[in-house]
């Protein structure tokens, strides 16, 4: 140090004049003093500039929403850059930003800025599934799969419309446009879990498990929306088509006809509703049925696939053909008497015989099916070998 | 005997420091903050938002003007980045530095940064920490070693407080105020800075200065286009520094009459950029965010990076107030992010993603113009928060160390005072050798 202090000039003791110990001390006070009343000063100076940052960030965010909704996607873009860079924690900027990349078609930028936000948000269902639906437009399933999955059963924001249903709704849709039937099959069935009592809902299920090919999910969603809205045409007639495919003629027939009545418009529905009908009034080997109405059936059936199939020969004129064994046996078995027909081997055989008929007349003259052909073939699907 | 409580109470010549070395830490860390939220506030007050094209052309300009008058008539060592300043004062100057020069620092600095020129915060700040440690210095009465030392201690916290980086701020005090990583003052220039950063993260929070994915080097051929990037850093910090040189010559040949007018010279330049590339203006952190997070394309990053090093020659040359820390990191950036992209192209072998390279430019430029290697890989390290991509960045400095020692021998900050008629000696043992 450089020693004592002078003495003052005039004898009043002054802040100079101070001895040295003392001096050193109270200027260290009075710099302490200063530091507080500077660190208080900054401190509300960095409140006042957070503040304005966040006004900033606010007034670029809606003039780069403003500005893409104008269809200036490159100049609403850049605002909200600018609104990002003055809050660059705020994820309502982030993913603003993100999703108008995504409608750039600028994935490579949008899935940087998510992974950026979920670092430090790993379980945020917004990010991971703004990062799912990029994913799913670069086409990359495993990916896609994995954020889809982490949406799910993340963190939910206060304030943001979170449903996991409509998540995985667009997975599955997802999986099936990318052609992972079996993955989409177990989504499904997760989904059945998740649906609520609303017949929409269900509705949108059974459409998307017929997309997939879930028949019998297909079945069980239409039949639930049915349930809940008694007067619904689209899920009658779902539930019709499942039962049809299913080979359940029974419910079939009831449900398409309820449809129908119901107002659905499909031609196709009716037709259907004509096969099923057939099927369940020209079976042979239906349960419970008379042995004599058994026999008239199958003979019905049997004049019938004779009758369509001699008219196709004769349409494609290849009446020079000599009849086959098949044809032979069956223009036998339709001259054949009532009580013959009874046999259960005949019944069989003739079954499996008007299958195959039917099925020729299919091959040679598609146009030729008619609704009793198509449930005669259907009848024999029924009965392979002539099952009973 | 019983002591004199006067003696009893004296604080002994090393508490004292050490005391001092604290306050002036947080003192030091506060003028920082306050400094970049000035520069802040006055940048919003003079382009508001999204300004228009005539506004970015005029308020440099017009407010150089200004500067240039305050420059000229009462703040004539508030010139520049500061660093070269702060040498002086510690190795020529015992240390001495006057409080006019401290706030003509701050007022300029805020005036010229926040108005759009290309220029950083950070070397103001360094000599406004110095400044401030050399006032408090002055007015307790430190002995002339002790006033010498407790500069570097108020450029350490500044620099700490501003970058975020106190281990870096410690180096760089040793490397290049000090000029000896041998230096007895290791203890103080810690001590202050992690005053600095402690005051500093209270006010501003813990936030990273950048936001960087956790990069990394894919596979080990990627050295290679590291090495690459380091080559081209050092033939750009060649570039910058031959450049900032040429240029700050022409004008110190300018007539001394026309002194007063350069820095409205240079505004007028930076006014005429500003209109086709705002982005160059002040600091420009947030276009080195971008880049380091993948969010411009090559040819805006490539443009960028030679825009801001024309525009920072110029507000530098001109005499503006402000530092090239920040400037040498942002030119960086935009040219290892351009070098990322394009050698996803064109190598053969795996590449890391454009921001990698973007992290490693920084620190590239930031070696081969201010010559401090050790401080470079550290501030990195420090202001991105990741240590994963160390080998590369180690590179890419050598090299782009050693293509600018080799094309510019002196170092910028030396050059520079030589050009002001000062001569520096390293290791530093100056205080023989000033001139008269």
């Amino acid at each position: 140090m450089r020693g004592e202090s002078d003495p003052p000039a005039d004898g009043k003791p002054t802040f100079r004049s101070l001895p040295l110990p003392q001096r050193e001390i109270s200027l260290l006070i009075v710099l302490c003093v200063l530091c507080a009343i500077t660190f208080g000063a900054t401190r509300r100076m960095a409140s006042w500039s957070r503040g304005r940052r966040a006004e900033a960030a606010a007034e670029w965010f809606a003039r780069g929403e403003a500005l893409t909704q104008a269809g200036q996607l490159d100049a609403g873009i850049a605002a909200l850059r600018e609104a990002m860079a003055e809050e660059r924690q705020n994820p309502i900027y982030v993913l603003g930003l993100a999703r108008r990349l995504t409608e750039a078609k600028r994935h490579d930028e949008a899935t940087q800025l998510l992974l950026q936000l979920r670092r430090g948000q790993p379980d945020d269902v917004e990010v991971n599934y703004g990062l799912a639906r990029l994913a799913a437009l670069n086409g990359d399933e495993a990916e896609a799969v994995r954020y889809y999955n982490y949406a799910m059963y993340g963190l939910v924001r206060i304030g943001v419309d979170y449903n996991r249903r409509e998540i995985r709704t667009e997975l599955i849709n997802f999986l099936l446009d990318e052609g992972a039937q079996q993955e989409a099959r177990i989504e499904l069935e997760a989904l059945g879990r998740e649906l609520p009592d609303e017949p929409e809902a269900n509705l949108q299920a059974a459409q998307l498990a017929d997309r997939a090919g879930d028949t019998r999910r297909s079945l069980e969603f239409y039949g639930r929306t049915a349930a809940l809205d008694p007067t619904h045409a689209g899920a009658a007639a779902g539930v019709g088509n499942a039962a049809f495919v299913l080979r359940d003629f029974t419910t079939a027939s009831r449900e398409m006809a309820r449809a129908i009545s119901l107002g659905a418009d499909a031609p196709r529905l009716a037709t259907r509703l004509e096969v099923s009908q057939l099927v369940q009034n020209s079976d042979p080997l239906a349960p419970r049925v008379a042995s004599a109405v058994r026999a008239r059936r199958l003979r019905a059936g049997l004049v019938n696939a004779a009758s369509g199939y001699d008219a196709c020969v004769a349409e494609s004129d290849a009446d020079q053909e000599s009849p086959d064994a098949t044809q032979v046996e069956l223009r036998a078995l339709t001259r054949g008497r009532q009580s013959s027909l009874q046999d259960p081997d005949v019944l069989a055989r003739g079954v499996t015989l008007i299958g195959e008929v039917t099925a020729a007349i299919q091959a040679r003259c598609p146009t030729r099916l008619t609704p009793l052909d198509q449930a005669w073939q259907l009848i024999a699907e029924l009965h392979p070998g002539g099952d009973r | 005997m019983k002591v004199p409580w006067r003696q009893e109470w004296r604080l002994t010549g090393g508490q004292l420091f050490f005391a001092l070395t604290v306050v002036i830490g947080i003192l030091a860390g506060l003028a920082a903050v306050l400094f970049a939220l000035t520069i802040d506030a006055a940048r919003e007050g003079f382009f508001g938002i999204a300004p228009s094209p005539w506004r970015r052309f005029l308020i440099p300009s017009v407010v150089s003007i200004f500067t240039g008058i305050l420059l000229a008539k009462f703040f004539n060592d508030a010139r520049g980045s500061g660093v070269p300043q702060t040498t002086v004062a510690y190795q020529l100057r015992d240390g001495v530095i006057s409080p006019r020069v401290t706030i003509g620092k701050f007022l300029t600095g805020v005036l010229c940064i926040g108005s759009g020129h290309s220029m950083g915060r950070e070397g103001p700040s360094v000599q406004i920490g110095a400044g401030l440690a050399s006032w408090a210095g002055q007015w307790l009465r430190l002995s002339p070693s002790q006033m010498r030392n407790i500069v570097p201690v108020g450029a350490s916290a500044a620099l700490a407080a501003a970058f975020n980086t106190p281990i870096a701020a410690v180096l760089f005090s040793l490397e290049e105020v000090i000029g000896d990583m041998n230096a007895p003052l290791l203890g103080s220039t810690v001590v202050a800075s992690v005053s600095a950063v402690i005051v500093e993260r209270s006010i501003l929070g813990n936030e990273p200065l950048f936001h960087v994915p956790g990069y990394q080097m894919v596979h080990p051929s990627e050295l290679a286009a590291y090495a690459a990037l380091g080559i081209i850093g050092g033939v750009a910090s060649v570039a910058f520094c031959k450049g900032l040189l040429s240029l700050r010559l022409r004008f110190q040949k300018l007539p001394e009459t026309t002194r007063m007018w350069q820095p409205a010279m240079g505004g007028l330049a930076i006014g005429l950029i500003l209109i086709f590339f705002p982005q160059v203006a002040g600091v420009g952190y947030q276009h080195i965010d971008q880049a380091l997070n993948g969010g411009l394309l090559w040819p805006t990053m490539a443009m960028l990076g030679v825009v801001k090093l024309g525009a920072t020659i110029i507000s530098y040359s001109s005499g503006n107030a402000g530092g090239i820390f920040a400037p040498s990191l942002y030119i960086g950036a935009m040219l290892g992010g351009t070098v990322g992209i394009l050698a996803q192209y064109i190598a053969p072998f795996p590449i890391a993603e454009p921001g990698a390279y973007a992290l490693v430019g920084m620190g590239a430029l930031f070696a081969g113009i201010i010559r401090a290697p050790l401080t470079s890989v550290f501030m990195i390290f420090e202001i991105t928060q990741d240590y994963q991509i160390l080998v590369p960045l180690m590179v890419a400095n050598m090299l782009s160390l050693a293509i600018s020692r080799r094309y510019q021998p002196e170092p910028i900050y030396r050059a520079l005072l030589r050009q002001d008629g000062i001569v520096l000696k390293s290791g530093g043992t100056n205080k023989a050798s000033s001139p008269a």
